[in-house]
């Protein structure tokens, strides 16, 4: 229940921007409307109201008062800014530009603004081109924000995207590291006083802990028999790799302690560095070549030989696993999505189809599917909980078509057959836009055209599987 | 041969499942069980029997085995090891299968045991309202019965509870 409000209507402003700045949305929200009740009339409180509902996560609610804001005062430059955040987050990239176009424009022809506001808002609009499909167009904006303000760490971390969307892996993961160090690493401590990071000297001590998703983790543990050629290494990942990590990489002392604060381990060893995961990149992969595609992961033996006899029990056909959902709201997932009913035509080709779509509420979905369409798409979800299990599954499977997700990150680890489905609004990994995955040489992208429609991609993925399949017999 | 009530068993799932902390002291005794795996020739031969959340395993470096009938993923019947730990699980058992979780002890372990076990009750309660420690015998009381099974190398009491490393008995039987 909330209270009654009092006090001055600065004094209510200045506690609804507290509120706001402590995630008390409901209470910020409260005093916005009182406020709003007085001042009928006033832009910048609608403004407010939609910034609030940005942050619940109420985007399209967010673009609605924000529209409303600068209709009342069009010069509103936060209103601008937000309202092209309201609508990145709902993916419509087309207006989330016009948006921070208009935020340009206006903080550069305001003599007030900074250098830094300036570099701000550049970075939001170049930020749009990144993952959308056009990072070149990107580029020249987010040098631009960097040379007003070269401290803007996310103008270089989206230009350490674009670098890297466009296979550019030098330039792209020297910015990335720039941008990532300070805005998205908590660095560990594996001292009481602290270790310093690994800047690339051999013959250390080096502990390499583990960061961002699952699928990133198995992408970047690639680099690990390049760092086990130059140093001591110790791994600090995460719980679910652990026993996967220990099985492929025998010798190396791996923990499974990235998502906890204690590492008790720690003085088990003397320490000399440390480093993310993903900052190896910046050392070993500067060029296409230096990615060697090879499998480096092994399947525990023991649920490789179980799974191997699971799926020889359904019988001679080939096995293709499917996977259709991919990444979080923060992740793009809009775009890395397929309604299973649409991957029907991939079920022409005569093969025994499981499903590896570990969410909670796949296994009904499937099962409705299943009898919706009389098909019948096998669904495990015990493994699928588990990592080790998945991985052994993964291994026996002949050919995985799966939109861009863990899977194919460990499908690719361990060496099998893929076609990943890709968006036109593409992340970094998939590589810079033909069908080889640099990470993994068993991984084949299949990309969505200009209408950003599956149909054409599940066709050629339909056709490819075939090609794949039938390859594999004469074999 | 059951060493655990199928009831018992669903409770402690229950618990693991709905309270984060429970089961998960199996790493502070990280030291003594990586002492040990040294002396015994770096050993990565280990069993944690009453594993709970894993977090011996995971601050370890290396695969072990874990065996705790209460988590499914770790309920089958393990592998008899090197060393076997057993740290804050025999207090929780039911009196009923003493006899039966220690001879399971003994068969398993290949060359040590260590085993920590509480004396006192414990702070928490299960959801029947028993204390979580089904066991609140002293130190004496659990040696008696871990003599007829092990060979003692060596034993601490503390105020709370007793630490104690058990070889694998040499020629006499139980």
């Amino acid at each position: 229940m909330l209270q009654t409000i009092k006090g001055s209507a600065e004094e209510l402003f200045q506690q609804a921007f507290e509120a706001l700045k402590n995630n008390q949305l409901d209470k910020a929200e409260h005093i916005y409307q009182t406020l709003l009740e007085n001042d009928p009339s006033s832009p910048v409180l609608v403004a407010y109201l939609g910034a609030l509902h940005m942050k619940k996560g109420l985007n399209e609610r967010a673009a609605i008062y924000l529209r409303e804001a600068i209709r009342r005062y069009p010069d509103l430059i936060d209103a601008w800014v937000n309202l092209g955040c309201a609508y990145k987050h709902q993916q419509k990239i087309v207006e989330a530009r016009e948006a921070f176009r208009k935020a340009v424009e206006l903080t550069h022809a305001d003599p007030e603004k900074t250098a830094t506001d300036r570099s701000l808002v550049l970075c939001n609009l170049g930020s749009t081109y990144v993952g959308t499909g056009t990072p070149s167009d990107g580029i020249p904006l987010l040098k631009q924000a960097i040379e007003l303000s070269p401290g803007n760490e996310e103008a270089h971390w989206n230009l350490g995207l674009a670098y890297l969307e466009l296979g550019d892996y030098e330039q792209g993961f020297s910015e990335y590291e720039y941008g990532k160090r300070q805005l998205t690493a908590k660095h560990r401590k594996y001292h009481t006083d602290g270790t310093p990071i690994w800047n690339g000297t051999p013959g250390q001590t080096v502990v390499v802990y583990g960061e961002q998703g699952i699928g990133d983790e198995i992408m970047f543990a690639s680099l690990l028999p390049d760092i086990m050629k130059d140093c001591n290494v110790i791994l600090d990942g995460h719980i679910r790799l652990m026993d996967l990590f220990r099985h492929s990489f025998p010798g190396l002392p791996v923990y499974g302690t990235r998502e906890g604060a204690d590492v008790p381990w720690a003085n088990f060893h003397n320490i000399d560095s440390h480093i993310s995961i993903g900052s190896l990149a910046k050392f070993y992969r500067k060029k296409l070549e230096d990615f060697p595609g090879t499998p480096y992961l092994k399947a525990d033996p023991e649920l490789f030989e179980k799974y191997r006899k699971k799926l020889a029990a359904l019988g001679t056909r080939p096995k293709i696993g499917l996977s259709w959902k991919g990444g979080t709201a923060a992740t793009n997932m809009n775009a890395r999505k397929i309604k299973l009913n649409q991957l029907l035509p991939l079920f022409d080709i005569d093969a025994d189809f499981i499903s590896l779509q570990y969410h909670p509420d796949s296994e009904e979905y499937v099962k409705n599917f299943n009898e919706k369409y009389g098909k019948n798409l096998i669904h495990w979800s015990d493994t699928l909980a588990d990592y080790d299990e998945t991985a052994g599954l993964v291994r026996n499977i002949d050919l995985i078509i799966s939109v861009p997700q863990s899977v194919v990150h460990l499908a690719g680890a361990l060496g099998v057959d893929t076609l990943q489905l890709c968006p036109r609004r593409a992340l970094w990994q998939m590589g810079p836009y033909g069908e080889e995955m640099p990470w993994y040489s068993c991984v084949k992208n299949i990309w969505q055209d200009e209408t950003e429609t599956w149909e054409p991609v599940i066709n050629q993925a339909k056709e490819a599987a075939c090609r794949i399949l039938q390859s594999n017999t004469e074999i | 041969m059951p060493y655990i009530t199928e009831q018992y068993r669903d409770l402690n799932s229950l618990m693991h499942e709905q309270k984060p902390g429970y089961g998960t002291n199996g790493y502070k005794h990280l030291e003594s069980i990586m002492t040990l795996s040294e002396r015994l020739g770096n050993t990565q031969d280990i069993l944690d029997y009453g594993c709970g959340k894993s977090t011996l395993a995971i601050n370890l470096g290396f695969h072990i085995q874990q065996y705790d009938p209460a988590i499914p993923k770790f309920a089958a019947e393990p592998r008899p090891a090197d060393l076997v730990c057993c740290t804050d699980v025999l207090e929780h058992i039911e009196p009923y299968y003493v006899d039966e979780v220690l001879d399971h002890l003994q068969a398993l372990t290949k060359k040590a045991c260590f085993v920590v076990v509480s004396t006192v009750p414990a702070n928490k309660t299960l959801p029947d309202g028993r204390n979580a420690h089904l066991i609140q015998k002293p130190a004496k009381w659990w040696m008696d019965r871990l003599w007829d099974r092990f060979e003692l190398v060596n034993f601490q009491l503390l105020d709370v509870e007793f630490q104690a490393v058990l070889a694998k008995q040499s020629s006499r039987g139980k």
